[in-house]
């Protein structure tokens, strides 16, 4: 009962009119960029962070966010759809079977179980959140210091196991990232340290240019620079849908969403590795396997629901515990530091309102993204016929207008940004995933705070990490995680699992 | 190729973050200062380097 009153009570704030308005915002513009091809939700909230933070109003800036994220999602799953161009990893799944939909002009079908599919993803997900959020923080209390390092180790191994590279790219993109998070003054000491003297660096790198520097504009620009036909062809029956395929969409969803779930709330979980088990599994007990690859409803549905829903669960480790498992939790995680929130178990007593508002605002915004999506679809069809270059052009200058408007400083504009950008773009050029060191920007200075804080109470004593029974857990799931980096080697699971 | 090339930035960036944390503190196990993380670190990052460009090259030959 306690949780439905402190959902009313969110429910509450979020339906004013002010809040309704910068929900409905996020979710207009995580769409109207996600559906971009071939930007994913990470560029696409990389490039829209400047707008959410300059709110200066900390409920406001979160619900924007996390509205800009979904709406990114489902954005990404229409151009996948139509146009198989994914802009990340977990929309691939989605584009399989809903390309080859759409090729057999069942477009119509695949646009409304995908967007029906994440709804019901979406909301179940809230739920799972609402109810999983007061236990989890209850046992986060219980950390101290030992705890959150072994968590730390273990949510930065997480993050090299979910994103494509190599095991030593991956660890190297880590350890990249908590060098750079090192940059500025030491929160012990007070020293300044690896500024390279330069004045510019003296408070470190600033998050927002850098992440819209390495994910942001490069995706841009990839897709600028690069001579892809992106017309949508119209054919007579684009928009209808058949009543059969969302009949047999029901059953994969709720199994999508189930799988979605769990795996999102996991380290080395998340969005793609759930879009990927959902699909597997819809594979497996399907009657005719064979017929996966060629348009099948059940492999548009079932992705499409675990994805949501992994998206929605993904905030219990964040808002809980206070450590993101993700690279876009990672995000933010930084967004809600930049607006003097402290994420982790003292968040639901410090700021209870903040925190059911989100939640609600996550089904809030959730219908409004079906809406949006459903009956408009044919709007969004539409931008994707706009002069490429104009349109990309337009979000390369409000990108560095934004990056601008943060600190109000040309300097890091020009070298940060333009360094990151620079940086960005070889990793895309050479195929790299740079979402570890995202993560090892973040997670780096806690996990140093952390380990030195263990150490200087425990009289630097490491055997500790292994006596503690919760550090020893966190301990031994690294362990795992690593193991099956090892195991895999340079295997690219993923490639390996298109090619089947 | 693309794997020489990214070994190679890792290396640079382990040396540029090495070089400019020479004067920084390493400190005690029980007190550890704030150089302590950006050598290890710097170093991880520089042996990580050179184990994806080792790899590269043994695998074109």
């Amino acid at each position: 009962m306690e949780i439905l009153n402190n959902l009313l009570a969110g429910f509450e704030i979020i339906l004013t009119w002010k809040y309704l308005l910068w929900c409905f915002i996020g979710v207009f513009l995580g769409t109207l960029i996600g559906i971009l091809p071939g930007i994913g939700s990470i560029a696409t909230i990389a490039i829209l962070l400047p707008i959410a933070i300059s709110l200066g109003d900390p409920t406001g800036t979160l619900v924007m966010m996390a509205g800009i994220y979904y709406g990114a999602q489902y954005g990404g799953s229409t151009t996948s759809i139509l146009l198989n161009i994914p802009g990340e990893t977990s929309s691939m799944i989605t584009a399989i079977d809903g390309y080859k939909m759409s090729q057999k002009g069942k477009a119509g079908s695949a646009l409304t179980v995908s967007a029906l599919g994440s709804f019901v993803g979406g909301i179940i997900g809230t739920v799972v959140v609402c109810f999983l959020a007061t236990p989890m923080i209850n046992s986060a209390l219980l950390f101290g210091p030992i705890e959150y390092t072994s968590l730390m180790i273990m949510c930065l191994l997480g993050s090299v196991f979910i994103s494509r590279n190599s095991i030593f790219v991956g660890l190297g993109m880590l350890c990249t990232g908590m060098l750079l998070a090192m940059i500025g003054a030491d929160v012990n000491s007070g020293t300044h340290r690896l500024t390279f003297g330069q004045t510019f660096l003296l408070d470190g790198i600033t998050f927002a240019i850098m992440v819209m520097g390495l994910f942001g504009l490069p995706e841009v620009l990839h897709v600028l620079l690069q001579n892809r036909n992106s017309e949508v062809k119209k054919n007579k029956k684009f928009f209808y849908f058949d009543t059969k395929d969302i009949k047999q969409s029901i059953a994969p969803c709720f199994r999508g969403t189930i799988i979605g779930s769990i795996l999102g709330v996991i380290p080395g979980g998340g969005t793609w590795i759930s879009t990927m088990a959902s699909y597997m599994i819809e594979k497996k007990i399907s009657k005719t396997p064979e017929k996966f690859g060629t348009g099948m409803v059940q492999g548009v549905a079932g992705p499409e629901s675990a994805n949501n829903a992994a998206a929605q669960t993904s905030f219990i480790p964040l808002l809980t515990l206070g450590v993101p498992f993700q690279p876009i939790m990672a995000m933010m995680l930084s967004v809600m530091l930049m607006s003097d929130i402290t994420p982790g178990p003292q968040l639901i007593t410090d700021h209870p309102n903040i925190f059911w508002a989100l939640i609600a605002s996550f089904c809030i915004g959730n219908i409004m993204l079906l809406f949006l999506n459903l009956p408009l679809i044919g709007l969004w069809v539409k931008l994707l016929n706009i002069p490429k270059v104009l349109l990309y052009s337009a979000i390369v200058f409000f990108c560095i207008l934004g990056a601008y408007k943060i600190n109000n400083n040309w300097q890091e504009v020009v070298y940060i940004l333009l360094f990151f950008t620079a940086l960005g773009y070889f990793f895309k050029k050479i195929d790299c995933d740079p979402s570890p060191l995202l993560l090892g920007f973040v997670i780096g200075g806690y996990l140093e705070e952390y380990l030195r804080r263990s150490l200087l109470l425990h009289d630097g004593n490491f055997i500790l990490f292994l006596e503690r029974p919760i550090s020893l857990f966190f301990i031994v799931i690294s362990a795992i995680i690593l193991g099956c980096l090892i195991w895999y080697k340079n295997k690219n699971i993923f490639h390996k699992f298109l090619k089947e | 190729m693309s794997k020489i090339y990214l070994g190679i930035f890792f290396i640079t960036v382990g040396v540029l973050f090495f070089i400019n944390s020479q004067q920084l503190n390493f400190g005690t196990i029980t007190n550890i200062g704030p150089g302590f993380f950006p050598k290890i670190i710097s170093i991880i990052t520089i042996l990580l380097g050179l184990i994806i460009m080792i790899k590269a090259i043994k695998w074109k030959f």
